[in-house]
């Protein structure tokens, strides 16, 4: 073919349009190829090879000097011809409201309180700043007693939540095709005829994996489900979970519970590999709690001295940058380190520990296993605690 | 040997050096005078989607500025209107022959408008598909510039100031250059733009500023003789005006 309809990289090669065959196939001398999809001669790598270099946007296949400047002069033509008109004032648009929302005053914003459940459970209540219906900033509320005007991490990153464009606007159903979108009521009439089995089964075989929350308006639809097909199962199920602390809560105060730390009586504090700044836990408390006992205040008392922290992690973390003093262990050690410290607080008490604790730190109290950490760290640590106890 | 060029080419270096410096001259003064707001944009008359004609509303039917741009004194931007706010009167008709009228107005005679009017027809259309009307925007400062309208409202600069008389204009164009030069004549001395806006204070102490709504009574006022000394001066030493003539108040 001639060389004005065809781009000059696929001169010699296929034409693009043509039944796609590996490129050696038959030929004899040297053939150059630059990439495997090229040798292979895939229908892709033509697809590719068109919409990349598509055979009439190339106009410069003529190597004289006339055909050159004749090209480079019609496309400055051609530019000078379209900056003329475009030269003119931009033309901006209004485009106010066709009905305008009670309350909307463009160009001021417009707050809403809300809440936003935390993971792990809880929640923590927001102010949503909303220019003209679109969400911009979130705020905590002062008003609500866990936030007092204070976010998390979560809440601020929430902001973009908002924009997602895969956050589910409407049910969707799985066809062949993939997802497709559904109205309610189709998911209605789905539900009235594939539920129908359930309802004469009382449940059994359905099962509702949900994730963690502490919501009462789930657990009242829980409730609810449960009370109409009460063979079902409603598993809450999170991937990374805090499942461990809350069976040492439940050793320690009989029910699982999760736990919220207040810091700012506390004098001394050692922390395990929990990073209460963070973001395990309570943060937004703790780390009120934490502001608090580091504040010092001029007059004596109370206030006058900053609280010592302690840190023992496996891994980098804020509470661990923020800490006086940071030792660094493998999670398999912890163990043996608290039995350690525990054995020494019990030993400057002078009594000893009671049933459970004694059993717990009986086979763990390993010094070896701590290889070879500085001894500092568990007499120190011990007197400490001793010293600010209660 | 015979000289190349004639002697009166000795004249040329003085030729172009006078012509260059013509050209520059013209460059210069043309850049001077041809591009400042004041040259390019007074006069801005675009064409709108649909010709509202503020002459007969505002003017006419004796509307105030602030029944459609409801919220400029509390809004850094003044709104356009709503349809929704349109279609408050242009719903309904008023007879059987499909004219909306009004019983009065400022000359005396009676407006009416008929049904089927091609620029009601538009807006009828713009309302049934529930979209806004693309409004071409006349009066743009640059993104660089912060100005609002809610600061200059409740100081007591009326629309005619920066605006002039929109409702002597059947199509609106730009009639103040609004350039910076514009706005600090203004923030310099603004004693002749201030209009007296007291208003009543209701039960919770919040003043509700009062604007007069008649644009001939307000130009006739501010065109008084030594209004900026007499009134204009009153008012903004009563209520301690500063108008910001620093950079940050602006450029931000």
């Amino acid at each position: 073919m001639s060389h004005a309809t065809q781009c000059p990289s696929t001169v010699g090669s296929k034409r693009p349009d043509a039944p796609a065959e590996p490129l050696l196939d038959g030929a004899t001398g040297r053939r150059y190829w630059r990439s495997l999809d090229e040798l292979a001669g895939t229908d892709e790598f033509h697809a590719f090879l068109h919409r990349e270099f598509p055979s009439f946007a190339s106009e410069l296949t003529d190597p004289t000097r006339r055909s050159f400047l004749r090209v480079m002069g019609a496309s400055l033509a051609l530019a000078g011809a379209a900056t003329i008109p475009g030269c003119r004032r931009p033309q901006h648009t209004i485009l106010p409201y066709s009905k305008q929302p009670e309350e909307v005053i463009p160009g001021k914003p417009l707050f809403y309180a809300t809440a936003m459940p935390l993971p792990g459970g809880g929640a923590e209540g927001l102010l949503v700043e909303i220019h003209e219906g679109r969400p911009t900033k979130i705020e905590g509320n002062p008003l609500h007693p866990i936030n007092q005007g204070k976010s998390s991490v979560w809440a601020q990153a929430s902001v973009l939540n908002l924009y997602d464009p895969d956050r589910l606007q409407h049910p969707m159903t799985m066809t062949d095709d993939g997802r497709a979108d559904a109205t309610w009521d189709e998911f209605d009439a789905f539900a009235a005829e594939h539920f129908a089995r359930f309802d004469a089964a009382r449940g059994a075989g359905l099962v509702f994996l949900v994730e963690k929350a502490t919501s009462p308006s789930r657990d009242r639809l829980r409730d609810r489900i449960l009370s109409r097909w009460p063979q079902a199962r409603w598993l809450p199920y999170e991937p990374i979970d805090d499942e461990n602390a809350r069976a040492g809560a439940r050793l320690a105060f009989g029910q699982p519970m999760g736990v919220e730390f207040d810091l700012s009586h506390a004098r001394v504090i050692l922390t395990l590999d929990r990073d209460f700044l963070g973001g395990e836990g309570a943060t937004l408390p703790e780390a009120r709690g934490f502001a608090a006992g580091r504040r010092v205040s001029a007059t004596h008392g109370p206030g006058s001295e900053m609280s010592r922290i302690y840190a023992v992690e496996s891994t980098m973390s804020l509470a661990g940058g923020a800490a006086d003093h940071r030792l660094r262990l493998r999670p398999s050690q912890m163990p043996a380190y608290l039995a350690a410290v525990a054995a020494a607080v019990f030993e400057r008490l002078s009594r000893g520990a009671n049933g459970a604790v004694a059993q717990a730190l009986a086979g763990r109290n390993d010094r070896g296993a701590l290889g070879g950490i500085d001894p500092e760290w568990i007499d120190a640590v011990a007197d400490d605690l001793v010293a600010h106890r209660g | 040997m015979k000289p190349l060029f004639p002697k009166r080419m000795n004249l040329l270096p003085h030729l172009a050096l006078a012509m260059l410096l013509g050209l520059a001259f013209l460059l210069i003064s043309g850049t001077w005078y041809y591009a400042t707001p004041a040259f390019w944009e007074v006069g801005y008359e675009p064409d709108q989607p649909i010709n509202y004609s503020h002459q007969i509303h505002a003017n006419k039917l004796g509307m105030d500025c602030r029944y459609c741009h409801t919220y400029v004194d509390q809004s850094p931007n003044a709104n356009i209107p709503s349809v929704s706010t349109c279609m408050n009167c242009h719903t309904v008709v008023d007879d059987k022959n499909g004219y909306l009228k009004l019983a009065q107005s400022t000359d005396g005679t009676t407006p009416s408008v008929h049904w089927r009017n091609p620029d009601l027809q538009k807006l009828r259309e713009f309302w049934a598909a529930g979209e806004s009307i693309p409004w071409k925007r006349i009066h743009k400062l640059p993104d660089y510039v912060n100005f609002t309208h809610a600061a200059h409202l409740n100081a007591g600069v009326s629309c005619l100031s920066c605006h002039g008389r929109i409702d002597h204009m059947p199509k609106v164009h730009q009639v103040k250059s609004l350039s910076m030069a514009f706005c600090l004549d203004c923030h310099r001395a603004p004693d002749k733009n201030l209009v007296d806006v007291h208003g009543v204070v209701a039960d919770d102490g919040v003043e509700a500023p009062i604007w007069p709504t008649d644009l001939t009574t307000v130009e006739a006022t501010l065109a008084q003789p030594g209004y900026a000394e007499s009134v204009g001066a009153r008012l903004a030493q009563q209520l301690r005006y500063a108008p910001p003539e620093h950079c940050s108040a602006c450029h931000y």
